[in-house]
């Protein structure tokens, strides 16, 4: 008996080509990981700057006298490293399906990058006045354009952490209304106080502040399946694959974080430790 | 026929851009075709304003003791000349070849980002403009094209122009950085099945080699073009010895850049000459996996000779054995490609048309240069040939002979594709034979009049020098090159409308390409092919003669297929101009109007709605 082959199901077949990648990476981590070698390059480049003019303090203050005490910026590498773990976190959450704690630990992570940045901040403003500046001494430029571009790409990351938590909901929603068109109503309508839903739906037993938090207040529901059974169909096929795209957004961003991590363990040594 | 989803219609936040036809198409479009013929057509125009600065420079040289341009101005003109010639022509034509064949070579319907893609195209535009704005605003930049410091700081270059070759040159970086990205995801992620390392083409290979290149060097001179401009613009002193500053250290911060940069210039042209000659000598490329590897070992290397460009700063006799053996070292793998390129040549069944000729103009040319470059990479004889008109006709073999004729093959070879029309054979050959014959008119005189000590970047020279009739010849021959683009442009302009019809295979080529209609379809493919050998194509037409067994037919195109595309978009071409509004308010940050914040406004708002639009639009994905 000739037992028949099942059909070859085509639409499934296109949609499978059309995401599919010669080494089964997503492209947006290819580019990633090839974009950081790229920041390699460029914060090698401004630490042989530094390693170069460090000497070269004319009037300004040296070298021993601007880091006389690490503790300031000790406290600020131990925070930002803290941050590698939370970001860690978030990422795990995001990958069992845990909308809220991927929010709660993506926005710490946040909040860690924002510390270090306002302790940069006072930092660059406590050298200033003890004469490290720019224009004081080479020292100083090489510095300040090292850290400060360090700084920079902390900033980008807090954005870039803000946005992710902000825009990413790992479960699909009934209403598929992009974020900022949907809550841009939602907000004007909380503002004029006007009722969200019929009245007799649950969610307006709340009180009004909450209800406008609803948007980053989701359930979480179960995770889709981590992999994909062979029969899959499309539907499942496209979940998962959306599933997937979410679940890296978050984990790009910890990429990138992650990067800046070390680069600051990097320019800590090099610049604070040496001696 | 398939359906192709995307590409048509489609509604977002704002109305997604409909359509590909007219300007709006155009100024919208992410298909790579599309942009590569942008890149070409725009590096084409920047090639006559290129062009044009160097005759004027050729008719002031052309006899001693001239004053048809003021010393300034002729300061002025090579520095352009230099600048546009790398950044705004080669760089971008290679871009061009990049985005039209290389997806088709691989087996690809696109490139991995096509907005992306996109935004390249739209900051190169912005970038090359930014810098011809200078011509209006402040007097172009006359440092040269690598911009030595400490001239180009505040007190020796008062005027802006050296301010808008910097920002220019910042957006092109990040062009070009953003675009071998992309090309670097494309051929590791986008092959088509069986489509290994091993079996792509030698010009895919070398695009992948040169966006390493870029994507590593690019950083380096992001960061000596930052320090340059806190100098100007704050006041530092990175490169003011008075300051304390080192102006050596922009040299290496430049030539870590500058020396891949030549790499980046002619590993795509040797990647399309390896393409060329084995099609017309009816043979595969000798040594496939040696052309490969020489070239990968040329991008590697190339990252550890660059003080090479430096011996004259002195130093010191162990830094310059170093770099000396390294670059003497370069010449190897450059070797094995030549010899490669003969022995494929060897018993081949040539025909001569004319991508053929540049092609076997290419290697003859590039040999010269290549052989002047070893001698100077020895410092005994660099110091006495740097500075001089020897050293310009070193890189003018290499970069116009190698690169240009290069490209020039490519571009011969590859339009039948491009616009499904031949161009013009008697045209062509016209073409080529003044070309050839102005260029070695205009360069070879350049070794003897650089022997005999005359130097680079002077606006004229004493006639007792005795090379003026040296000169002569050299512009002689570069007003023939020039009328030889005549040829060239009438060539296309003609073609376009009355050429031969090309069909898809004209040359009986190799590689994937071939095997679809020229113009291809916007999806390039109905059915990506499978590949089983490093001449796909030319198994497929000739299976009896298949090294690597017979590959199975092309898979017959289904009717019900579903092909999604990337819809149009605006903000690539947004989020371009708001970096370029951001460069100027960077420019003019003394200005009341706060042209910097509305720039990156500009930027942040565009990066925020493409991150929002799906790649495909929802409505466009509807029509099965
Ligand atoms: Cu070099």
């Amino acid at each position: 008996m000739v037992q028949q082959a099942p059909p070859i199901n085509h639409a499934l077949e296109d949609i499978k080509e059309h995401h599919r990648t010669s080494t089964g990476q997503s492209h947006r981590k290819v580019l990633m990981w090839t974009f950081l070698g790229s920041e390699c390059m460029f914060f090698g480049s401004l630490i042989a700057t530094f390693l170069i003019y460090h000497n070269n303090v004319a009037s300004g203050p040296n070298r021993e006298h601007a880091f006389e005490s690490l503790f300031l910026v000790s406290v600020m590498a131990f925070v930002l490293l803290a941050s590698s773990f939370t970001m860690v976190l978030a990422l795990a959450a995001a990958r069992r399906g845990d909308q809220k704690m991927m929010r709660a630990w993506l926005l710490l992570t946040a909040f860690c990058g924002l510390f270090f940045i306002g302790s940069q901040g006072y930092e660059f403003y406590h050298f200033t006045h003890e004469g490290l500046t720019p224009h004081a001494s080479l020292f100083g430029a090489s510095f300040m354009i090292l850290t400060g571009f360090h700084g920079a790409h902390v900033t980008l990351g807090i954005l870039w952490l803000v946005s992710v938590a902000v825009l990413v909901r790992l479960h699909p929603k009934k209403d598929h209304r992009p974020i900022m068109a949907s809550m841009l109503p939602k907000f004007l309508g909380f503002l004029a106080g006007v009722p969200k839903r019929e009245p007799g739906a649950p969610i307006e037993a709340r009180p009004r502040h909450r209800r406008f938090m609803t948007f980053a207040r989701e359930q979480t529901l179960a995770p889709p399946p981590p992999v994909l059974a062979k029969d899959a169909s499309i539907e499942q096929f496209e979940a998962h694959h959306l599933a997937e795209e979410k679940v890296l957004n978050v984990e790009l961003v910890g990429l990138y974080w992650h990067f800046v991590d070390i680069v600051w363990v990097v320019i800590f040594t090099v610049v604070y430790l040496f001696r | 026929m398939a359906t192709i989803a995307g590409g048509m219609k489609g509604r977002s936040i704002l109305r997604r851009p409909t359509g590909t036809e007219g300007i709006w198409g155009w100024i919208t479009t992410v298909d790579a075709k599309r942009i590569g013929v942008l890149y070409g057509v725009t590096a084409l125009i920047f090639f006559i304003a290129g062009g044009l600065e160097a005759l004027i420079m050729r008719v002031q040289l052309a006899s001693p003791e001239q004053n048809i341009t003021s010393p300034e101005t002729f300061n002025q003109l090579f520095t352009m000349h230099g600048t546009t010639m790398v950044f705004l022509v080669i760089m971008p034509l290679n871009a061009a070849f990049f985005n039209f064949v290389m997806p088709l070579q691989i087996g690809a319907r696109d490139v991995a980002f096509p907005r992306l893609n996109a935004l390249s195209y739209w900051l190169f535009l912005f970038g090359g403009l930014f810098l011809h704005v200078s011509f209006i605003a402040a007097g172009p930049p006359d440092a040269g094209w690598f911009s030595y410091a400490n001239l180009t700081e505040r007190p020796f270059s008062p005027e802006n122009g050296i301010d808008y070759w910097i920002l220019s040159l910042q957006l092109l970086g990040v062009a070009s950085v953003l675009s071998s990205l992309n090309f670097i995801v494309t051929i590791i992620n986008l092959r088509a099945k069986g489509m290994s390392f091993m079996r792509l083409p030698v010009f895919v290979w070398m695009t992948f080699v040169v966006a390493f290149l870029l994507v590593l060097a690019m950083p380096v001179i992001t960061i000596g073009l930052v320090l340059l401009m806190f100098d100007r613009f704050t006041g530092t002193s990175f490169f003011i010895p008075s300051g304390g500053g080192d102006p050596v250290l922009w040299q290496h911060l430049f030539w870590v850049f500058g020396h891949p940069e030549v790499y980046v210039l002619i590993l795509p042209p040797m990647g399309m000459v390896s393409e060329i000659l084995p099609v017309f000598s009816r043979k595969p490329l000798f040594g496939y996996k040696f052309v490969v590897l020489a070239g990968i070992f040329i991008g590697v290397t190339g990252f550890t000779v660059w003080s090479h460009h430096m011996f004259s700063v002195g130093l010191g006799p162990i830094a310059n054995t170093y770099f000396a053996t390294a670059t003497f070292l370069v010449g190897v793998p450059t070797g094995v490609k030549i010899f490669n390129w003969i022995a494929t040549l060897y018993k081949g069944k040539l025909t001569f048309e004319t991508p053929m000729l540049f092609a076997l103009a290419f290697v003859a040319l590039f040999t010269i240069g290549g052989i002047s470059g070893v001698m100077h990479a020895s410092p005994p004889t660099d110091l006495q040939q740097t500075d001089t008109y020897f050293i310009v006709a070193h890189f003018h073999y290499v970069l116009f002979g190698g690169a240009i004729f290069g490209m020039m093959g490519g571009l011969y070879y590859w339009f039948p594709k491009v616009t499904g029309r031949m161009l013009n054979e008697t045209l062509g050959k016209l073409h080529f034979w003044f070309m050839f014959i102005g260029a070695n008119l205009a360069f070879f005189p350049m070794h003897f009049s650089g022997m005999a000590g005359m130097p680079r970047r002077i606006y004229t020279y004493d006639s007792d020098l005795g090379v003026g009739w040296l000169n002569m010849i050299s512009t002689v021959g570069a007003l023939i090159m020039g009328a030889s683009f005549l040829f060239l442009v009438y060539n296309i302009l003609h073609s376009l409308k009355k050429g031969k019809a090309a069909g898809n295979d004209p040359w009986d080529g190799h590689t994937l390409e071939w095997s679809v209609s020229s113009p291809p379809p916007i999806h390039n493919y109905d059915e990506i092919p499978t590949v089983r050998s490093n001449r796909p194509y030319w198994d497929q037409k000739h299976p009896e003669l298949a090294e690597h067994g017979v590959p199975p037919p092309p898979p017959a195109p289904r009717k019900n297929k579903h092909i999604a595309l990337p819809s149009p978009s605006y903000w690539p071409i947004v989020l371009a101009a708001g970096m370029t509004i951001a460069a100027f308010g960077a420019l003019y940050h003394e200005t009341i109007l706060p042209v910097l914040p509305i720039g990156l406004s500009i930027a942040v708002i565009a990066t925020y709605a493409w991150v929002l639009e799906p790649p495909i639009a929802k409505q466009a994905e509807g029509h099965h």
